[in-house]
């Protein structure tokens, strides 16, 4: 996976992605015992255009001239089934601008921490994620006080307290 | 089984737990590609597009769940 990690370095050095943070099973991994996934979850701020257009094809088409295939919703990185995903609220954004460095072999990854990543389990609200939520409260490691602030910034709280009680 | 035995189960299981998650990422994503290739051929029989991942230094994967992705991408077996 380092080599993955590489290209989407280098994607954003380029300047084809503005930033990206890996979310998802992958990012929930970084903090808690592995679980089975087929796909690493990007999440994208894209460069401004002029029109103010949110589209992912810079990225295709960048990776297209790399050599890398696309395979349905996900490019094929170096073995690796990528699906980028653009930060469409203002969770993901905050959670993107906040994600931090994390060494993976000899390079680094921007991953998304874990206090986000509770609060994107609670908000996107699916059966798995209400699974990988008890599992990923007792393994990872998060700051409660920080956790709370966005809790309550994105409107959570709530849910957090529903989910918690029915453990 | 004694209560006392069945605590003492669910807590081995639970620091196991606990232990797996505190290893290096790096070795909690090849135990992720074992796990893609042990889960990979029951999931290809029930109708779903899986690939294993084929990552630098690669964990023993049989070569037919490689096969059985091949075709896709970059998925040629080592």
């Amino acid at each position: 996976m380092e080599a993955t990690l590489e290209v989407l370095n280098r994607l954003e050095r380029q300047g084809v992605i503005a930033r990206y943070a890996i979310g998802g099973a992958v990012g929930a991994i970084f903090y808690m015992e592995p679980f089975l996934t087929y796909d690493l979850d990007v999440f994208v701020v894209l460069p401004e255009t002029p029109g103010g257009l949110v589209t992912l094809s810079p990225i295709y088409d960048a990776l297209r001239a790399m050599g890398y295939a696309e395979e349905g919703e996900c490019v094929s990185i170096e073995g690796v089934p990528v699906q980028f995903l653009p930060a469409h609220n203002a969770l993901l954004e905050e959670a993107l601008a906040e994600a931090q460095e994390m060494r993976y072999g000899a390079t680094t990854a921007r991953v998304l921490r874990p206090e986000h990543l509770a609060a994107i389990m609670l908000q996107t609200g699916r059966d798995k994620d209400r699974q990988r939520f008890s599992a990923f409260l007792r393994e990872a490691t998060m700051d409660a006080g920080y956790c709370d602030t966005v809790l309550a910034r994105h409107g959570l709280v709530e849910r957090w307290k529903l989910w918690q009680s029915a453990q | 089984m004694a209560v006392s035995a069945m605590t003492r189960l669910v807590a081995a299981k639970e620091a196991r737990r606990l232990r797996l998650a505190r290893l290096p990422v790096e070795e909690k994503i090849r135990n992720l590609v074992h796990l893609q290739a042990m889960a990979a051929p029951i999931l290809r029989q029930r109708g779903r597009n899986v690939r294993v991942w084929r990552i630098e230094s690669p964990p023993p994967v049989r070569r037919e769940d490689y096969r059985a992705g091949a075709g896709i991408g970059n998925a040629d077996p080592r």
